[in-house]
Formats: C-alpha cells, structure tokens, sequence
C-alpha cells in the first residue's frame, strides 16, 4: 500500500511537514486527553435526541402504527423515506474506501476510516426502519428463514423486502470487517502507546496480536485488498435491490426499470455529501485541516458535481419514458408529482439536486469549505425529498381516483426521524473518542516527507522498513515533544 | 394529532364465556394461545403494558417458549334439542326497522343471533335487505338499551310500574281526561288489535299517529281527499314502462325502498328483457333515485308541485278533461320543451306508467293521484286495493298539543314514538308533558322522550319479540323472536293488553289472532292451524288468496280545495330536511356501523354535512367544511357544508337523525340535529322550508369522507352504454374490452395457476347496481369488521372490506353518476402476493387471494402494490370496551388483531361451510349454493358469485357476455371480479 | 510469533462459549411454539374413557354427538351420563358428583386438553365424514384412564397428513349420515333423492383459506 517515490510534482497530500512520529501523536491525541467542552455539548445534544427517539418509537411501538400518518392508501411514507435515506447515506463509505482503494486513490487514505464508520452508523439508522414499520415488530423474525414446525413454512423469495433483508445484513457485515480489519494496525498502535489497565487489555485484546512484523503487514495487506474487491460490488447491489422494493411493483412512478442506477448514484451523491459535512466538521473541531485538506473536500466536490449529473439525468429520464410509453396512469403520475398537491416536495427536489451541485462549478465555492458546508446540508436535504416524492406523490394517487388521498406525518414520525440523527452523531461522537479516525498507518504512508530525505533517519530500519512505515509507531516519541506542544491547533 | 388519539371504540368483539370456552377476542386469537400475547388479561391497558414490556422479536421468540394457561370446557347440563354447538339457527322474521317490514333471516349461533338476512320467500323483499335491517342485529346487542322499566329513572319491578298505569287510566278515565296513546303509522293487525282493545277499555283513550318523516300520512291524507280512503296504495315498479318521480327517493328511503329496488332492477333489466323503462327524476338535490335515474331535472322544492300541477294540466289536455283548481296556478321555472317531454313520455306508456312523489306535502300527493288516474295507471302500477290502510280517525300531534294546552289530558303513551326529538314542538311537548299525571314511554331506551315521562316500560328488539305485519293486501309477515329477550324488558302489546285488564302472553294473543283472523282466509286443503301457523313460521310469512276489494274510484271534488296551498313562494335558500340512507329518521342513529357507512352520495360518514350546489357554494366562497348557520323560524343551526354535485342553487339540504343527545354514547353528539329547523304549516310540520337565511362563520369543520375525487380522469373503470347502442350490438362502451373470459394477455412472468376443482368469481352488475349500501354493512357484519370511529375515518382509515365507489361525470350543475362496488378482486397475478416478504397473503387452489392474519408482520406492502387499494390494516387494536356488543361476532371469522392487514375473502367461511356440507351428503356442489354476504343481501341482486369452472354456473355466463369487462387488464393482474357495463335509457341519439 | 500462538486459543475459546450459549437458548425455543404433546390434566370428575369406550365399547358419538355434524365434537351434556348413571354405580362419589351437579343444574368444568389455536378452524364433520378414526388425532382413548395429549397437534402435523392423504389417493367411505331428503323420502314416498355416485377420492385442502380465516 505504501508507495513512498512520490514525484516533486505531486502535491502533498499532508500540507503541513510531520514527522511519523508527530503523526501518531496527532491522530492518538483526540483519544488519549480528556474530551474538549465542544464534544461535551454535542455529544449532550446527540444523546438527548436519540433518547427522545427511542422513547417515541417505544411509544409507537406499544400503542400501534396508527399513530403515524399512514392511511388505506399511503402505507409508507416517512418510514420508508428515511430507510432509503440513511441506506444512501451508507454508500459513500464503503465506496471511499473500497472503490477509490483499487483505484489506488492515495487521497482517500485521511478520510476513509471516518467514511466507513459513517457507513456503519448510517446502516445501523436505515435498519431501524423496516423493523419498526411492521405492525407487529416483535413477529419481525418471521421474515428469516428457519425451520419450523409449521409445515415447514417459509419465507417468500419473490418479494424484494426479503431481498432487502439479505443485501442490507451482508452489506453491513462486510462493512464492519472492511473496516475492522483496517483498524487493527492502528489499534495495535493504541495498543502500544496504552498505559497498563483496561484501556491496554481492550485494545490487545482488539488488536487481534498484531505484532507488525512484515508478514503480518503483507497477509494484512492482502486481506485488506480482497476485502476491497468484495465490498466493491456491494456498494452497487445495495441500493439495487432496495430500488427493486419499488421497481418491481406495479405503482405508476415505482414501476421504472432505470431504478437501480438512478438510486445508485443518488445514494453516491448523498453519501459524499454527508461526509463532507462530517469531516468539515471533523477537521475544524479536531484540527486536521493539514490531513483532510482542501484537496480533499474539492476532489469529493467533483465527484458530487458528476453524481449530481447523474440524478438529474435519471429525473429527465423518468419523465420523457413516462411520456414516450404512452401508459395514462403513468403520465398522470409525473404530471402529478411536478403539478400535483405535493408538488412543493418536487420542487424542492429539484433545486436541492438538480441545480445546486453546479454550484461547485466555480473554484470559490468549491474550496470555501463553509459553502462547500452549506451545499453538502442542501444535498442531504434534497436526496431526502428525492425519496418522499417517489414513495408518497406514486401512492397517493394511482389506479382508481376512489381511493386517491393525501399523506402529512405526524409529530411521531418526524420525531422518530430525528431521532436517528441522534443515534447516528451519538454513534460518531463516541467513534471519535475511542478509534482513531484517521488511519494513522495510510497516511503516513503518503506524508510527505518522503520528498525531502528523511528517509535516512537514523532510527529507521533499513530497506524492508523503509517500506513500512508503522515501526515509527513503535518508536519512542521523545524526538518531537515540543512540536506537539507548541502546536497551537491541537485543543490541549 | 398521535398524543390525542381518540377513545376507539369496536361495535364487533367477541362473547366472553361462551359455552364451549372458545373466543375470547381480545386479540387475534379469540381463544387463548400458549403465546403470551393471549396470557394477559382482555383489558386493553394491561394488553398495551404488555407490549411495552415485550421487547421485539427476541422477546416474542421467548415468550413463545411459554406453556399454556389453562382452559375450561362448560358445557350443557341439559342441551336444548334444537342447539348443536358450532352449528348455525336460522328463523324466519320480519324486520322492524322501518315502515317497509322486509321479510328477514335471522342467523343464531349457541343461541345468539349473529347475522340478519334477506328472507327469499318472502313475497315483497325478495330475499334483500337494507343497510338498517342489517344493522338491527348490532342494535341488539346495544349497551345504551334500557335494561329494566323505570319511573324517574330509577328501576321499578314490572308489577309495581302496572299498578301505577291503571291506576292512573282508571282516575284519568273517571276523571274524563283525555288519554293518548302516541304512535307510528305502521304496527302490524295484531298491535293494532291490542290497541283497539286498549282504547276499548278506556273510552276517553284515542290514538295519536305521529311519523317523523310524514311521508306516510301525506299519501294516506291525499288518498283521503282523492279516493276517500286513509291509505297508502301498494306501489309496482316493474310493471312500469315510464316512472316520473318527483323528489321520491323509492331506492333509498321512500316507503319500501328494498322492494322497490328489486322492482326497478327487473323493469330496466335492458339484457334480459331487451327494453328498460325510462327514469325520469325531478328532485331539488342528488339522492339515490336521482342517481340511477335516465333523465334528471333539478328543481327547487317549491317549484316541484307546480311542475306536477303542469303535468298534469297537460296530461288532462291529452285526456280531454277538465279538472277545477289547476288553471290557477304560476308556471314553473322547468322549461316548455322539457314538460312537454315528460307529459309525451307518459302519456305514451299510459296505463304502464307510474308518477310517484316523495316529501310530506298533501297537496303534491293529490296532484300525484290525479296524475296516476289520468294515465289510468290505478291497478296497474299503482294499486289502492292491494294498499294498506293507515289509522282513520287517529289525532295529529298539534291536536294532542292544543289538548295539552288545555290540559284536558289524563295520560299520554308514548309507543315506539319519540316526538320530542323530531318534532319542532318537542321542546313545547316536553314543557306541557310535565302537567300531565300519567306520562309513559316504551322506547327501547331513555330517549329524548323518555326523558321527559314519568314511566319508562321498555320494549325488546324486534330479534327479541312477536308480530306481524301486512306488507300489501294478501301478505301477512310473521315476526318471531331470535332470542329471549336480553333485558328486563316487554313488549308493547304486551303491556297494553295488561294495562287494558286483559293481561296475555305476546304469544299467544299473536297465535290466537291468526287463528280467528288469518287462518280462515286461507284455503288451507283440509290440514289444519297447527301445520299452517307451523308453515307460516318457518316461512315468515302467510300468503292470503283473499277476494280483492274494489278500489274506490278517483273523485275531484276535493281537489280545488287541496290544492288552494299549493303555490308557495320559491324564496331563496329553501332548506330540505332528508332522511339518509342509513341513519333514517334518526332512530336508529346509536349504531356503529350505520354511522359508519359511507352515504351513497355524499359519502360522508359520522355527521350529517349540509348539501350545497356548487355554483352557489363558489358564488359564497364556501368549500367542504365551512360551518355555516342556519336560521328558520327563529331557530339556528350551526352545520358544515359539503358542496355536493346536483344540488339547485338556492337549496340547502341537510339530513335528519343526527345530534341526537339519548340515543346512547355511539350516537350522541355525532352530527347536528336539525330537526328544530323544520316548519309547522297550518299544523303539520314540514320538512321543506323556504326563506331560510344561510350565513358563513368562518369555522372549519373537517369532513368524515370515505371518498373525496369524484371524478375518473377518462379512466375506463366504469363502461356503460346507450339502451339503443346496447341492444344493437352487446359490446357496446365496452369495445376496449380484449378477450372475454379474462384470459387476460399472452405474456406473464408466471407460469399460470391451474385449478382442478373450483375457481371461485364474482359477477357485479352496473347496470343493476343502485349503491344502496347493504352490501357494505352486510360484510361488515359477517366479517367481523370494526367501525373504527369519525377520527380514523378523517385519517382515510375506514375497514370496509368492501366498498362503493361513486363518480360523476358531466355537468356538475346535473352529473351523471355511476355506482361501482369495489371488494378485493382476487387477482390471477395478484401483485400482493408477490410482495409479501412471509407468504402471509398467498393463492389459493380454487383461485382465492388469501390473506392469513396470524402470519402477517404487518409491512403494507402489499396494499401498496395492491392496485385498487382493497387492502385494509389494523392500525390499532380496536379495543373492544363493551363485552355485550361482543356478542354479535360471528365465531367462524377470526378477529384481527392489531398490526395485521385484511380484506375480502369471498366469504371464504361460507365456502367451506357448504362445501363440508356437500361432502357431508355425499353430492357435488350446486351454483348458487353458496352465496356470499354481499350477494345475499343485495336489494337489486346486482352481485353474483360461484365458480367460473363451471360452464353452467351463471357466473361463467356472466364473465363471456358481451358486457362483461375487467379492472385494469393492461396490468395482466388478471382480475376473478367481472363487471358488467352500466345501460341507460337516456334517449340520447335514438328515441325509445 | 509465540505469544501470538499462545494468545489465539483463548479467543477460539471465547468464540466458543458464546456459540454454545447461542445455541442453547435457541434450543430452549427450538421446539413447536403449540406444542401440548403429552399434556395429561386431573379432571374434576375422574372419568375414564378406558372404562366407558374401552371396557364397554360405548361409540365415541354416543356422547360426542356434534362429531359427525358440526365443527365441535362437543362434550356431552352433563344430563348425559345420567342417562345411565341414574341406575349404575350410583353409590360411586364420581358419580355423585355428577348427580349433584345436575341436581343444582351447574355445569361442570373440564379442563380442556385437545385445542388448537382460534385462527385455527378444525372441523369435525368433515374429518369424520372423511373416514378418520377419532384416535388418529386423540390417540388410543379408549385405552386412557385419564385423557392426555398424544399427538403435537401442529400446523406441520396436520399438513403431514394432509399431504400424505393426497398422494395416497383415499376414498371416502358412503357417508353415515342421512342426506338431505332421504328421511323424508323414507317417511313420506316423496322421490329420494339421486343416488350416490362412487365415492369421492379424498383431496385434503393445503389452503391457508381452508384452516385460517
């Protein structure tokens, strides 16, 4: 993985000159010193939501799904928005890590540990959803195949729910080793640097005995590539199965065949988004401005730039098909959905999506990180609509106009909504204080001070080592103490 | 709106403790399951802590590691002969609900009744029901029932409230003080003989009829004028080849209404007989008739008798007579060309014709008479001699109030009547009745009446008492009791007869009476009373070849002066008072499921919305919901509009029988009560009333609506055609249709289904179909469906497995409409069953799409792949907080529980009843064996099911005839449910 | 390397533990969620079916009457036994509670032992029709002195059957019972009404629909 003949052209993917030592020093310290006041408040808030959450969706679960919105003619709405949202949301890690590490992207190296932990927390929300929407959650086990003694009675293979339910489970478990196993280097420095106690028994027991020796490193680096392949085409069966939940019915405006790419790119598209607001956050909070650099937030910029394209391409679709097929009730649908009484939802689809990515067309915008904040928000909020105009404007009116009606959710629901945001920044909050969340191995593997000759430090091992750079984890930290405390951007 | 959630209340829950140990539905599994979901007590709150302790799927896979509670079996000491547990009663009846006395089914199961049904032998209903007899069973098993008689309200024995009534007779008597014995028009011979003998025994005792609609007394009294007889004539529909009705709505509410269906259903059955008779409407607002009707006028309620007056001055034009009184009047606002129209089309047809008139309007009846006797209609489509003669010498309710004024009144019984609920002189009644010695209700429960009475004696159900009833001249229905009497109660007659001094058992006075009366006019060949009361009681009705009285002939020397009133001004805003189909006069409003079907127009349920046109409603800028206030004589009623297509513009109509404040806690403040609006004119209340003001307020007041876009965007979901269309080529409107037989296309996914034994269908007429909606509530009770109360009806959560869907077409002014019952269309490439992750919804070997309760998890998938939205979900657990209305639950369905979806089932339980049945006798399935709820009580016979893998069955028929059509056959879902096209008879394009 | 070694078999251990955990509560749960099987309750009355259907040889639906006819086999009213009770054995304190009962016209509990859950509908008279022995389902009762549960009784069970009945072909014996008319036909030399044809070749239903409704 570590490539060090960097040429003097290149730009460094670390702005600031660091030794590996400070590096470690750097990345370890958000975890080895108490939390700052700025965790605590957000921390506070995200725990305090989640508990509203939880206590809401306990509430709903004791007294009935009737509390929510739904009706005889719309039976998913929010629950199932914010399923396909946070599923979305779930893209973009796997994706950093996975696809752009095949492609030998060395940029991903300081963002795809955060990436993929907002992967897992984001899978963890969407999961939610399809278990409370049931209306008799504590059956939900019956959607699993087992043998019983009913005959036996089985589950059915033809509905797209059950699909969901095998992509989603194998999504989230390949996820969690991907990013588990490129865990253990850096657990293992942890490990190291941990005075006695529990913190080291945890982490040794956590670091699964990594013991940094090159054979470790090179099974480590081999699993890890395999791991890669096998995540990559995951990323892209996820959100293809969970379109078939609406491309294989019936319902004017579900029944699409471009479904499966159009719900690929917009889960790519609002996955990047979400995490460049996390690690605008990130990177400010912690300063790591020096590791997630501009070059960083521009590069995920373009792509959103080009994932955005996509979607509206997908919209144009929808609706030149829709006329070209000549169907009346599929017409009726778009005519509907862009005219009809939730034509405000469309609206605000559109512009989130459709025009504000090309905003990052202009070089000022697109290295502000504060618009490129701002825009990331936007984003997130327009893949949300996207998702509620598909499920509620298809339903609300399709075959017979009898039965045509409208949808508003209640306090419930967008309660429960929040709720998840809850649960998700409290899950990252606490991601930050336990785990490093830079993959302190990788990016040393790219710092720059390959370019200019510190190659030959003395303490560096010799040619194997100078291929690996995690020995400096080992090393005694004394060279650089007074670095790490004259750095003003490291909240002591 | 979730922290709020309304009190649900469930009129469907089970029996607690019911012999046998089994149903006990608080939940899904009326009996209890080793799971322990069931281990907790039927209270709902405890239920609800349950599942808050109950984690979710982990904790379920615990609980259901639990042994089972134990379970008892109680059975008989003695058994009755006649009961086999687990096996269905039926009796032959006659229903009570209104004037018309259907003829009736009763189904009991371990002695308790479950299920009313129409009475196919009976030779005036024919085997339908309406929404209302429907219901009587949940009226029952009604909470709010008065348990026990009372004075004051507080519980006397019945022998101590006697001695009290004769008491006071005997002084009032003496005294000679009036005593008055309040009454509706129609009791049956054998009550009425107990109310002879009553005023025999008391010569200051006179009858006063009282009737809230007056619709009965309108035509009795012009029979008086016209033929100098009080009756009402016997009314039929399929003799006639012309009907011009005038504001009746015969289909909905007016007289016989299930009779009439059937009748009309058979003079316009354009594919049978080739030819339909013309439907001609004027009405001031949409009603039911007006919805079937070929050609509608609208106009305003004054102006309806001067329309009829002019018909009829031309028709005595065409007769070449002169009739006095008529000259003299204004000419209506309805236009040359179109009178002249209606009077041609008549006069065509005379003798086949039939002019019928709704409302209480004398004067309009009389006009109707002459109009009947000009075409010479009288013994043919109208008959006095087959009629039924009211009450002759009974006083009007304003006479019994002058009385009362006077004072010069001992006693008044009020029998089965509750005029201070809806009589504009209530209030008055109520303050007089204080004055009087003797007051006394029989209501069924403290009404607004009964309140106001010293005594309360109430009376059984009609399910829990004898009687009879002459449905028309020659037919005498019989009514017997289904089960024993619930409460402390007795029936009038009964108590009459005791308060007369000659106290007899309901029984035997009925049995006693027939035998005099009845059994001589039959010539029953030698055999004798037993075996001929045996017969009329299991048939429910006695069929009596009597000669024929000659019908008095029409005289018009009264006319003049009935007509005198006739020319009332048309001022703006005139304010109709109109019965619903369901709710009626109101009394019996404290009814779930009444309340709770949707009106066949308006589609409102739970309250009673006025009707405005649509022009005059935007020229006011109201829209659905806007309350406003009505002001006429001094009175002023707040109620929210619903702008309703068809209407004329200066009427407003609002329905009766709602904001009733004693009915009980399902009917009490639901709606408002309008009945103080109505006009008392030279005596008699009126329920039209011109010159009231209407005035926004500015408030909101949502709206009740099963169904809120009237309109089919061009969709062919409903096909009809012209009768001179149709009968040129069967396939006329309904050429979109591909293949008949529902093969359905060529192309499909699937590898088809095959179906060896039976596959189940269903056949719906459009044609047939009125919308009357006794289809909806018969499912609702067969299939233990919840009324789920105003607040989920607002949130489109209503339950019914079946429903009729409504669409206008055309002129708002004077849409179209079109009635299409919509049930789950058990689809051959059901989209539903695909997507249910469980198999909880999966086909069946004979073609049912079958919805399996217990395996559901509750996802809604499959209602939203479900493209008629058929599909119904428990959104709740309805509790069911009344353990007496659990009994009408029928035990061969079971009760879902919350959180699971349901639907149509074709009645899958009386499937397998009968095929067992078959089985059991060793012989093969006969069509028509089985018949499904909805069929069964459909007043028109518009719906048809049996087995399409029977060349023979009329529903394989049906499904190749030239109108037959499908639901979206694009979709390839392949749908079992055949429509058949809707015919009119416009005469649109070719005259007939 | 070593270390590594040594530390590794802990984790197996670990690892190990928690599966065999796992699969010990799933055992817990493993078996069917209805299953009464061998359930054997005290009844109030100690009656025997060994004594009566057994020893005695009484028919099932001397007393079981809704058996044949109706969807509840039934338990006999309590009036029943007194039939014959009125004369045998009435010294017996079994009987005389029986006696007493009827005497004060109460009914007597039983405690239910064959049940299968409410949105399963059994129907008797078509089994019976069908030709089934009551012990296929009930066991040997004619041999238990007091009533118990033999069979699971699962959905599973009864579709086993079902199934097997389906491949086997089976025919249905000539029905019992009197058909529709045939009494009347007998009394009153009104026509009988059309023969019987071969009997039917047994086709259990494997609906949903034809159990859950």
């Amino acid at each position: 993985m570590s490539n060090q003949h960097l040429s003097p052209l290149r730009e460094p993917l670390v702005t600031e000159p660091r030794s590996l030592g400070q590096l470690t020093e750097e990345i370890c310290a958000p975890m080895e010193r108490p939390p700052t006041w700025k965790w605590w408040v957000a921390f506070g808030i995200a725990v305090s939501v989640l508990g509203t959450g939880a206590g809401i969706v306990g509430y709903q679960v004791a007294t009935g799904i009737g509390v929510w919105g739904l009706n005889k003619t719309i039976g998913w709405a929010f629950d199932i928005t914010n399923f396909v949202f946070w599923v979305g949301i779930g893209h973009a890690g796997t994706l950093i890590s996975a696809i752009l590490f095949l492609f030998r992207q060395k940029w991903r190296t300081s963002i795809n540990r955060a990436a993929e932990a907002m992967t897992l927390f984001a899978v963890m929300c969407a999961a939610l959803f399809p278990l409370i929407h049931m209306g008799r959650p504590w059956l939900a086990f019956w959607v699993m195949p087992y043998p019983n003694s009913r005959g036996s009675l089985w589950v059915n293979f033809r509905s797209p729910l059950l699909w969901d339910v095998f992509a989603i489970s194998t999504y989230f478990t390949v996820s969690a080793v991907f990013w588990y196993v490129g865990l253990i280097p850096d657990l293992a420095t942890v490990r190291d640097r941990a005075k006695a106690g529990i913190r080291k028994a945890v982490f040794k027991v956590m670091s699964l005995g990594w013991t940094g020796s090159n054979r470790t490193w090179s099974r480590y680096e081999t699993v890890y590539l395999l791991l890669a392949g096998l995540a990559t085409p995951l990323v892209l069966s996820v959100h293809t199965i969970v379109s078939m939940d609406f491309a294989t019915s019936v319902i004017p405006g579900w029944h699409t065949t471009i479904f499966p790419p159009y719900f690929v790119a917009g889960a790519v598209f609002s996955g990047f988004a979400m995490v460049l607001t996390l690690m605008i956050i990130t990177r400010v909070v912690l300063g790591y401005e020096h590791l997630i650099t501009l070059r960083h937030l521009e590069n995920m910029t373009k792509i959103i730039i080009v994932t955005g394209g996509l979607v509206s391409l997908a919209y144009a679709t929808e609706f030149f098909i829709a006329w070209y097929s000549g169907n009346p009730y599929e017409r009726f649908a778009f005519m509907n959905r862009a005219f009809g009484p939730y034509a405000w939802a469309y609206w605000i689809m559109v512009t989130c999506n459709v025009v504000s990515p090309h905003l990052f067309w202009f070089k000022k915008i697109r290295t502000s990180p504060a618009a490129i904040f701002v825009l990331s928000l936007v984003i997130n909020v327009g893949m949300w609509f996207e998702r509620f105009v598909i499920i509620v404007t298809s339903l609300h009116r399709d075959f017979l106009p009898s039965s045509w009606a409208m949808y508003t959710p209640t306090m419930v629901e967008v309660g429960t909504f929040i709720g998840t945001f809850g649960l998700f920044f409290t899950l990252f909050l606490l991601f930050v204080r336990v785990l490093p969340i830079i993959s302190i191995g990788e990016v040393k593997s790219v710092l720059g001070f390959a370019r200019d000759g510190h190659e030959a430090q003395p303490q560096t091992p010799a040619t194997p080592a100078a291929e690996e750079p995690h020995p400096a984890a080992h090393r005694p930290v004394a060279a650089v103490p007074l670095a790490i405390a004259t750095r003003k951007d490291v909240p002591v | 709106m979730s922290d709020s959630l309304p009190k649900y209340w469930q009129s469907l829950a089970e029996r607690a403790g019911d012999p046998g140990g089994s149903a006990q539905a608080h939940d899904e599994f009326a009996e209890p399951l080793p799971v322990g979901v069931a281990a907790t007590p039927p209270d709902a709150n405890s239920r609800r802590d349950f599942f808050k302790l109950m984690g979710l799927s982990a904790a379920a896979a615990m609980v259901a590691c639990q042994r089972a509670p134990v379970q008892k079996i109680i059975p008989y000491v003695a058994r009755p002969d006649e009961v086999t547990p687990g096996l269905a009663l039926w009796y032959a009846s006659t229903c009570n609900g209104c004037s018309a006395r259907c003829g009736l089914l009763l189904k009991t199961r371990d002695g308790r009744p479950i299920k009313v049904e129409g009475n196919d032998e009976h030779p005036v209903s024919r085997g339908g029901v309406c929404a209302v007899g429907q219901a009587s069973v949940l009226s029952l098993y009604d909470a709010s029932r008065a348990r026990f008689p009372s004075r004051a309200g507080t519980r006397v024995a019945w022998t101590e409230l006697d001695a009290d009534v004769t008491q006071a007779l005997r002084k009032a008597a003496e005294a000679g003080q009036g005593i008055r014995v309040v009454l509706p028009w129609h009791l049956g011979p054998t009550a009425e003989a107990a109310v002879k003998r009553f005023l025999a025994a008391y010569p200051t005792a006179r009858t006063v009829r009282d009737e809230p609609l007056g619709e009965l007394a309108a035509i009795a009294e012009a029979h008086r004028v016209t033929h100098g007889v009080h009756a009402v004539p016997d009314y039929r529909f399929d003799k006639a080849t012309v009907i011009a009705s005038f504001g009746a709505d015969f289909l909905g509410t007016w007289v016989s209404p299930v009779a009439f269906t059937r009748q009309y259903t058979e003079a316009r059955d354009a594919a049978g007989q080739r030819r339909m008779a013309r439907h001609y409407q004027v009405e001031a607002m949409m009603t039911l008739t007006g919805a079937s009707a070929d050609r509608r006028f609208v106009v305003a309620p004054s102006e309806l008798p001067l329309v009829l007056a002019d018909l009829v001055r031309r028709l005595a034009m065409k007769a070449g007579r002169e009739l006095p009184g008529l000259p003299t009047l204004p000419a209506p606002a309805l236009d040359e060309a179109t009178r002249e129209e209606l009077a041609k089309a008549l006069w065509a047809q005379r003798e086949g014709a039939l002019v019928v008139a709704g409302g209480d309007d004398v004067a309009t009846q009389v006009l109707v008479n002459t109009a009947n006797a000009l075409l010479g209609n009288e013994d043919r489509t109208v008959s006095l001699s087959a009629g039924t003669a009211l009450d002759a010498d009974a006083l009007s309710l304003e006479a019994l109030l002058t009385e009362l004024r006077a004072g010069t009144v001992g006693a008044v019984l009020f029998l089965g009547a509750n005029p201070v609920y809806t009589d504009p002189r209530g209030e008055e009644l109520a303050t007089l009745l204080k004055g009087v010695p003797l007051t006394l209700s029989t209501s069924d429960r403290r009404d607004e009446t009964a309140l106001h009475v010293g005594l309360h004696a109430p009376e059984p159900t009609a399910l829990e008492s004898w009687g009879d009833a002459v449905v028309r001249q020659g037919v005498v229905s019989l009514r017997q009791p289904a089960v024993a009497p619930l409460h402390e109660t007795r029936s009038a007659v009964e108590s009459l007869l005791q308060w007369a001094g000659a106290p007899q058992a309901h029984y035997d006075f009925l049995r006693a009476r027939w035998e005099e009366e009845v059994f001589p006019q039959v010539d029953a060949a030698g055999l004798g009373f037993g075996a001929f009361w045996d017969d009329a009681l299991r048939r429910g009705v006695a069929t009596l070849p009597g000669a024929r009285t000659k019908a008095p002939a029409f005289r018009e020397e009264g006319l003049a002066k009935a007509l005198a009133g006739v020319a009332r001004p048309s001022v703006d805003w005139e304010l109709v008072l109109y019965p619903t189909v369901a709710v009626r006069d109101g009394a019996v409003a404290n009814n779930g499921w009444l309340q709770e079907v949707a009106d066949p127009i308006t589609k409102a349920t739970w309250g009673n919305p006025a009707c405005i046109a649509p022009a005059r409603a935007e020229a006011l800028g109201l829209k659905d919901g806007d309350v406003v206030k009505v002001r006429a004589g001094g009175r002023t009623v707040s109620v929210p509009v619903l702008v309703q297509a068809g209407t004329h513009p200066s009427v407003i109509a609002v329905p009766v029988g709602y904001g009733r404040t004693r009915a009980g806690r399902v009917a009490d403040g639901v709606g408002v009560d309008v009945y103080p609006l109505t006009a008392v004119v030279d005596g008699r209340a009126r329920r039209s009333v011109p010159g009231v003001t209407v005035e926004a307020t500015g408030e909101q007041q949502a709206l009740a609506l099963t169904q809120t876009h009237h309109r089919l965007e061009g969709r062919p979901h409903v096909r009809e055609a012209e009768l001179a269309a149709f009968l040129a080529n069967p396939r006329a409107g309904n050429e979109a249709q591909s293949g008949h037989g529902g093969g359905g296309h060529s192309l499909s996914m699937w590898s088809g289904h095959e179906y060896k034994g039976h596959r189940w269908a269903l056949a719906v007429d459009l044609s047939a179909c009125t919308g009357c909606s006794a289809c909806v509530v018969s499912c609702q009770a067969e299939n233990n469906i919840p009324s789920v109360g105003r607040e989920e009806v607002l949130r489109r959560r209503e339950m019914h497995w079946m429903r009729i869907d409504r669409y206008y077409q055309g002129d708002e002014a004077n849409p179209q409409v079109v009635h299409q019952p919509m049930m789950c269309q058990h689809c051959e490439n059901a989209p539903c069953e695909t997507v249910c992750p469980v198999l909880a919804t999966v086909h069946s070997s004979e073609g049912l799409n079958q919805q399996v309760y217990n395996r559901c998890v509750g996802t809604r998938y499959c209602a939203n792949n479900c493209p008629t939205k058929v599909r119904r979900f428990n959104w709740f657990d309805y509790p069911h907080d009344e353990p007496l209305e659990r009994m009408v639950l029928n035990p061969d369905v079971v009760v879902r529980s919350r959180g699971v979806m349901e639907k149509c089932s074709m009645c899958v339980q009386r499937i397998q009843e009968s095929k067992a049945a078959a089985n059991r006798e060793g012989r093969p399935l006969r069509d028509g064996d089985i018949q499904t709820a909805c069929q069964q009580s459909c007043p028109a016979k518009a719906i048809h099911f049996g087995d399409a893998n029977d060349p023979d069955s009329q529903v394989a028929r049906l499904a190749k005839d030239g109108r037959a059509f499908r639901l979206l056959e694009e979709l390839n879902i392949g749908s079992s449910i055949t429509y058949l096209t809707k015919i009119r008879n416009t005469g649109s394009g070719s005259g007939t | 390397m070593k270390d590594a070694s040594t530390r590794i078999p802990r984790h197996v251990l670990a690892a190990g533990w928690l599966g065999s955990l796992a699969a010990l509560s799933l055992a817990g749960c493993s078996g069917p969620v209805n299953n009464q099987q061998g359930y054997m309750p005290e009844q109030p009355v100690a009656f025997s079916h060994a004594v009566h259907a057994g020893q005695y040889g009484l028919d099932c639906q001397y007393c079981h009457v809704g058996a044949e006819k109706s969807r509840h086999a039934g338990v006999p009213p309590t009036s029943v036994c007194m039939n014959c009770h009125t004369l045998v054995k009435t010294d017996s304190p079994e009987i005389q509670k029986v006696a007493a009962a009827v005497a004060e016209n109460k009914p007597l509990a039983w405690v239910r032992i064959h049940r299968l859950p409410d949105h399963a509908y059994f129907n008797h008279a078509s089994h019976v029709g069908a030709g089934l022995e009551c012990q296929t389902c009930h066991g040997p009762v004619q041999e238990m002195v007091r009533v118990e549960q033999k069979e699971p009784m699962t959905m599973g069970w009864c579709l086993d059957c079902h199934r097997d009945t389906a491949a086997k072909q089976v025919s249905a014996p000539k029905p019992s019972a009197p058909r529709a008319g045939e009494l009347l036909a007998l009394s009153s030399g009104a026509p009988a009404p059309e023969p019987l044809k071969a009997p039917r070749v047994l086709q259990p239903p494997t609906d949903c629909s034809s159990c859950h409704r």
